[in-house]
């Protein structure tokens, strides 16, 4: 299955693109897995990742979030707004 | 433009009306501008980026909590996204309350727990060409307890 990911503020940089769609194997397939499979593809996300959260649409998750086919899932860096 | 995110100049006249209330004593206005200088370096411009769904759901939650916490009768705040200019509004947050002391509370924590909780991100642009993402704080993820 595959979910789209937008990566927010510096992590564009660390993948190269602010958008990415991934393949997933398995039914139901976490957050977890998701953020395991972009480590290994990308090792300079890999090192930001302690500090990073995750959203599926609106709504913060966790790593155990089951992910869903055509989700939209974003990777969100320390932030610093106002 | 959004209710809380916005992609042009802010303006307060419209925030101003939203809010009116005559049983309010107290107005406080914030706003948060480009300044030129970060960590010693001369800053030429910045840019704003939003995770626009979940930062509305913030904004709009914290409004609400003002006015639970600290007794505010009106909160309206709104963050501008995009490229801004030096001495540019990036953020308005505009209180009314009974009295001063819930106003000037209420408009500190709005903006605190902007800084906190908001999926912004601000890129500073040098006058040498360099560009970088500020360090930020990282966002409470779920089933975490913010400290």
């Amino acid at each position: 299955m595959r979910v789209h990911v937008t990566f927010y503020g510096g992590l564009k940089q660390d993948v190269g693109a602010r958008q990415q769609t991934v393949e997933l194997p398995g039914d139901a397939p976490t957050v977890g897995a998701l953020v395991e499979t972009l480590a290994v593809r990308y090792p300079a996300l890999a090192e930001r990742l302690a500090t990073v959260a995750c959203a599926v649409g609106d709504t913060l998750v966790g790593p155990d979030h089951a992910l869903r086919d055509g989700d939209e899932a974003a990777l969100l860096p320390p932030v610093s707004g106002g | 433009m959004g209710r809380w995110i916005v992609t042009g100049p802010l303006a307060l006249d419209p925030l101003l009306r939203e809010t009116e209330d005559v049983a309010s004593g107290a107005l406080v206005v914030f706003y948060g501008t480009v300044r030129d200088h970060n960590d010693g370096r001369p800053v030429e411009s910045m840019t704003y980026e939003a995770h626009v769904p979940l930062a509305e759901k913030v904004l709009a939650e914290i409004e609400q909590e003002t006015l639970a916490k600290f007794g505010a009768r009106r909160c309206r705040i709104q963050h501008r996204v995009g490229h801004l200019a030096l001495g540019e509004p990036s953020v308005l947050i505009v209180v009314r309350a009974g009295h001063r002391d819930a106003a000037y509370a209420a408009s500190r924590y709005a903006i605190d727990e902007l800084k906190q909780r908001a999926p912004i991100w601000k890129e500073e642009h040098y006058a040498d060409g360099d560009s970088r993402y500020l360090e930020g704080v990282p966002l409470a993820r779920k089933d975490e307890t913010p400290t």
